[in-house]
């Protein structure tokens, strides 16, 4: 039998049982309507509170610009100079492939501003404490080695003891001072170089923008080869067993953009960025036995860290809450729905019934189980679909009310003042489709019994009955 | 030619089963007008609805033109019904709702046949019974007779090889069932088998051969002879 045929006769039978399918239409109009109703605040809600916590996090720092992903390279026996055109080049290139992560920064090598958004940590180099030289060039920043890290702190854990020098103090929070940990002052001194307390160091600076900067070491502290965590979480070192030391510092900022994004493809494209750069500059050196190969890893899981933890922890909660607020709703439209589509399928049970004697002759002259379930269903989805277009009306006529409920909340929650964007209900595309569906599906649960019973009885057995 | 071999039916289990039909052997034979006479109870309607694979046998087997009919599947049965087989009831079974080309048209739009065609073929075989000033009228509309005769345009739409009458007369008065004793005659005259249940002997007179049924027991023969009572009066 063809589809239009089928439709064709479960129209006939519709329209020659006007009053019952009447109702029944009505019934789905009034629940579908009052489904979509809840599934449309519950989306709603969701929605914009993504945006606004979106927003809220953007306005409250740079909790989610990765300000730094730092490639040490570790080469022997070249001079160091700054980044060189190919690396930037294979930068550059890197970051078009994400560039969505980078955006329009795609290679600042300003080390400086890499400093400050660690939180006062910072790298430098030195090599004779004593007899350091001047090894500034107008191409940017020479290094020799050994490199001694040390930091200047903003807090100190306590338990931490100080020998030679003094110990810290709260105002060198911020200041050019630096602790040395007793720990690389040990592994120095295995490389061959003494460090003092008042031994003058250099921060090298390169990239594009020279800075020189002079400290003193005040002082050493006692503490594991791990000690602190501050700002990026980490304390680390850097030493370096070769002649030369190379490095450079790119830094990536990330804005991401005002409307809806997968942060979370966000964050692993600017993990796998970084990872890639790394690998790439890394490639022609061997940095198996370097003690500082680590520091790849530790850099540039610390600062990846530190933007999953800052900004996409956050939107994963405000994602998290904001779905069970969603699946509070999605429940009580079921619920609604459920406790309704009894009648629906009634309705379906009466139609079968009634059309007990018809679909009796057809089966006599050839119409098989399959067909006459095609029947059925077509009758129900006429009326279903019926239903819920007349639903989706209602919905419309309604939704000045459910716009006023989501407003007069965030209205409640955030005051609209603070807010640069209008918050507003909408209705997702899916919304009507799924409810048809589920209509569909629930009503063809509830009347399967006596669609398969009519289907499958001997057609005599059938014709009998009506006789 | 439709052939039943050792065919049994029964209905219900135990001790209140029916044996409905016992080790029926009977052959409906191409183009011949073929009644099952038999009285209330005898399983005529029972073995009509095994010939016309409208129920299947308890055991035994029925071929049609060679083919096993008892092996098919149900929805095969459906479509070699569409196919081969054309139905008159006692009570008609027309939809009252739809007209009377829509009731008639019915085994082709199972057959998925287009629209113009069947509305064609439909319109033709009515216009042969006399019933083409009746195309558009409801089914509800019409008197007994009236009805019987678009029951049996409905039979015929299709070109079946095969139409089968359960006690078509029956709740007809006699001039109406006579005409339609004279149409099923002149159906088996154009080549068609034809199969009639009937506990009528008048109806059965007919026939060219009568299957007579007593108890389940089928026993084949020749037509009535004039007069003849078959049930011994």
């Amino acid at each position: 039998m063809k589809i239009t045929d089928t439709f064709r006769v479960s129209c006939h039978n519709i329209r020659h049982n006007l009053g019952r399918t009447a109702l029944t239409t009505a019934i789905v109009a009034i629940v579908s309507a009052l489904v979509m109703f809840l599934l449309l605040i519950g989306v709603s809600f969701r929605e914009n509170l993504l945006t606004v916590a979106r927003y809220a996090f953007s306005v409250s720092g740079a909790t989610y610009t990765m300000s730094g992903a730092q490639v040490l390279d570790f080469h022997n026996n070249i001079n160091v100079g700054p980044i060189t055109e190919e690396e930037y080049a294979l930068y550059k290139e890197r970051a078009e492939a994400h560039r969505e992560v980078c955006g329009d920064d795609v290679a600042q090598t300003n080390s400086l501003s890499l400093l400050e958004s660690l939180n006062d940590a910072f790298l430098f180099f030195t090599g004779n404490f004593r007899g350091f030289q001047d090894t500034t060039t107008d191409d940017g920043w020479w290094v020799t080695p050994p490199v001694i890290y040390a930091k200047s702190f903003s807090s100190v854990p306590a338990g931490i003891t100080f020998r030679e020098g003094r110990s810290w103090t709260p105002a060198d929070s911020g200041s050019n001072a630096i602790f040395v940990s007793r720990e690389i002052q040990r592994r120095a001194e295995n490389g061959g170089h003494i460090v003092h307390a008042g031994d003058e160091v250099l921060l090298l600076n390169l990239g594009k923008e020279q800075q020189l900067a002079s400290f003193t070491i005040e002082g050493f502290f006692e503490g594991d080869d791990t000690p602190f965590y501050i700002g990026m979480d980490k304390l680390f070192e850097l030493t370096s067993a070769s002649d030369s030391l190379y490095v450079k510092t790119i830094s990536m900022h990330f804005d991401p953009p005002a409307g809806a994004y997968d942060y979370d493809a966000t964050y692993a494209s600017m993990k796998s960025f970084t990872e890639e750069m790394s690998a790439a500059l890394e490639q022609d050196y061997e940095m198996a036995d370097l003690p500082g190969a680590d520091i790849f890893i530790m850099l540039f899981s610390d600062i990846t860290r530190r933007f999953v933890n800052n900004f996409v922890d956050q939107m994963r909660l405000v994602d998290v809450l904001s779905s069970i607020v969603i699946a509070v709703f999605a429940l009580l439209a079921f619920l609604v729905l459920l406790l309704s589509v009894g009648s629906v399928a009634n309705s379906v049970i009466i139609s079968v019934d009634k059309n007990k004697k018809f679909f009796g002759m057809m089966k006599a002259v050839g119409l098989n189980a399959r067909g006459l379930r095609g029947l059925v269903m077509s009758e129900l989805l006429l009326i279903v679909t019926v239903g819920v277009l007349i639903g989706i009306a209602l919905l419309y006529a309604l939704f000045p009310v459910a716009n006023s409920i989501i407003v007069t909340l965030f209205d409640y929650l955030w005051s609209a003042e603070l807010l640069p964007f209008a918050v507003s209900a909408l209705i997702p595309v899916w919304l009507p489709l799924s409810t048809v569906a589920f209509f569909l599906l629930l009503t063809m649960l509830f009347a399967r019994g006596s669609i398969r019973k009519i289907a499958s009885q001997d057609v005599m057995v059938t014709l009998s009955e009506v006789a | 030619m439709i052939e039943l071999r050792n065919v049994n039916k029964i209905y219900g289990k135990g001790d209140g089963a029916v044996h409905a039909l016992k080790d029926v052997n009977i052959t409906v034979h191409d183009g011949k007008f073929t009644a099952i006479l038999g009285k209330s109870g005898s399983g005529k309607s029972t073995l009509m609805n095994i010939i016309g694979a409208l129920d299947s046998p308890t055991s035994g087997e029925v071929f049609a033109d060679g083919k096993c009919l008892t092996a098919l599947s149900q929805n095969e049965l459906a479509a070699y019904r569409n196919k081969t087989t054309g139905f008159v009831f006692q009570s008609f079974y027309l939809e009252p709702t739809f007209t009377v080309l829509e009731n008639v048209a019915m085994p082709l739009i199972i057959a998925g046949m287009k629209r113009k065609e069947r509305e064609e073929r439909a319109r033709a075989v009515l216009e042969k019974l006399g019933l083409g000033d009746k195309i558009k009228k409801r089914a509800s509309e019409l008197s007994g007779g009236q009805k019987q005769r678009v029951s049996i345009a409905r039979a015929l739409v299709h070109e079946p090889s095969l139409v089968l009458a359960d006690e078509p007369t029956g709740n007809l008065d006699s001039k109406n069932g006579s005409e339609v004793m004279a149409l099923l005659r002149e159906i088996a005259d154009s080549g068609k088998s034809v199969v009639l249940v009937t506990h009528n002997h008048a109806d059965a007179a007919c026939a060219d051969e009568v299957i007579f049924l007593k108890d389940g027991v089928a026993a084949m023969r020749g037509p009535l002879l004039p007069g003849e009572d078959p049930y011994g009066g």
